[in-house]
């Protein structure tokens, strides 16, 4: 499994590190020393991520759905295109490595964890996400790719419950402590710049990517407004 | 943008799962072992179907096998007195063996019996197979078997019954026209056999086609943090001579 991760790690590091060179802006201590042609600077003014400044930060609000065409939320069973969405709060950082790329460090947290009808189970998302982003040429769009840590925690409040079991009824343990998961994911997506300081980001996240049963693909989206830079 | 905010929310569902005990099996790696007599020719395929619906989640470590060559009987497997640990069989006396329980409206029943220390060490699935019995599980359609398999296999990993209509294990299975998961069933088994692939497990969901044993230094852990570590150290300073030229 190690040989795969890192196989495919690699192909990600040919990818990346070789890509055919662009005009850069350098930049030191947060200040551009040095401009790029006007061409380039023209396009990445108005649409880029990356305005300029080496360090950005970010707030804002996410929809994720914790896989695709796996799980049902009806009676019948039919599965769901997406699964039930929940709304984690973002908060992100942005280093720029030149007037096109940048390496981000994003987190997803569900601050409200999605409560059960009886009120007995609770379930938080956590995801830190590590990206490099690169903007597609005179457009507002970035592609992205990284790795990211899922950490899930389920949690119940203890005690029991009288169900229906066939034709009598039981008593079964509602669980009474915290369960939390830990899981390393691919994530591809883009980013789109709606104005300089707001954009559009959405992921495909890949989790289990190497298993053939438990593959599993879930959905990020959102709203990034950049509240900072240095 | 109100319109958007409904849309949202309106998806937002909830879990209610419940437990037999308060753990689940010590060995996340569980076989089951089938005693087939009775049962219908394909019941061997439809457990492993209904297997791997179980295994298909990807934030478990649940791995469920199956072995087809028990002599259990009902009885045995029910009181806990067979040789294998987690055994399914058929009872065409299942009205007998379960008194309290109506043969036309259970198709089988699951469950499992915990140590002193409270992990689960028992495991059992009878399925009903009384001829003349509305619940004749191998008269069931393909669909309704595995439901009702996976169900009794849920049993016997410690889960208990839902109030979420959605999921597998709740108490009526008569309304599912599908096979499938839904996130309660989900949040069961990560409750129950969550991986932690910060600590032990295989990073990624690990690899299902090739098992190899884990190398003796360093540890998978630690070598594929530092390979990535390297990673983002090449990127980086690929991209700042980039930069400089």
């Amino acid at each position: 499994m190690e040989f795969r991760v890192i196989l495919h790690s690699l192909l990600l590091l040919v990818v990346l590190v070789f890509a055919k060179p662009v005009p850069a802006v350098e930049i030191s201590g947060g200040k551009p020393v040095s401009s790029a042609p006007a061409e380039t600077s023209q396009s990445t003014a108005n649409f880029s991520s990356f305005s300029g400044s080496r360090h950005l930060f970010y707030a804002g609000l996410s929809a994720f759905s914790r896989s695709i065409l796996k799980t049902t939320s009806v009676s019948s069973a039919k599965k769901d295109f997406i699964a039930p969405l929940q709304y984690p709060l973002l908060l992100g950082y942005s280093y720029g490595l030149n007037a096109n790329a940048r390496l981000l460090f994003f987190t997803d947290y569900t601050l409200l964890p999605k409560k059960g009808p009886d009120g007995n189970i609770f379930e938080t998302h956590l995801l830190l996400r590590f990206q490099f982003a690169k903007q597609l040429k005179k457009s507002g769009y970035e592609w992205k790719t990284g790795i990211l840590l899922h950490h899930t925690r389920i949690e119940g409040k203890g005690g029991t419950v009288t169900l229906n079991n066939g034709g009598s009824v039981a008593d079964f343990e509602i669980p009474n402590s915290k369960a939390s998961m830990n899981n390393l994911a691919l994530e591809f997506g883009i980013n789109y710049s709606l104005t300089p300081k707001l954009s559009w980001q959405s992921s495909l996240i890949s989790e289990a990517p190497f298993h053939y049963q438990k593959r599993n693909f879930a959905l990020l989206t959102g709203l990034a407004y950049q509240i900072g830079s240095n | 943008m109100k319109i958007i905010l409904f849309i949202l929310f309106i998806h937002t569902t909830a879990s209610a799962f419940t437990l037999i005990y308060s753990n689940g099996w010590e060995d996340p790696t569980l076989t089951f072992h089938l005693n087939p007599a009775g049962c219908r020719p394909e019941t061997a395929t439809l457990i492993q179907e209904s297997m791997d619906l179980w295994n298909s989640i990807p934030n478990s470590e649940l791995k469920l096998l199956l072995r087809t060559l028990s002599t259990a009987t009902p009885a045995q497997a029910v009181s806990g007195t067979a040789s294998e640990s987690a055994v399914i069989v058929c009872d065409p006396a299942f009205g007998t063996t379960f008194p309290g329980v109506d043969p036309d409206g259970a198709i089988g029943v699951g469950g499992a019996y915990p140590n002193s220390a409270g992990r689960l060490t028992l495991g059992f699935v009878v399925l009903n197979v009384e001829s003349g019995t509305i619940a004749n599980f191998n008269n069931l359609n393909t669909t309704l078997a595995k439901v009702a398999l996976a169900h009794e296999i849920g049993h016997a990993l410690g889960i208990g019954h839902s109030t979420d209509t959605a999921a597998l294990m709740n108490y009526s299975t008569g309304s599912k026209q599908n096979f499938s998961l839904a996130e309660d069933d989900v949040n069961a088994i990560n409750y129950l056999y969550g991986r932690d692939e910060l600590s032990s497990d295989e990073a990624f969901g690990g690899c299902a086609r090739v098992h190899t044993l884990p190398p003796s230094f360093p540890t998978h852990r630690l070598l594929i943090v530092s390979f990535l570590l390297l990673l983002v150290l090449t990127l980086w300073s690929r991209l700042r001579n980039l930069n400089r030229t």
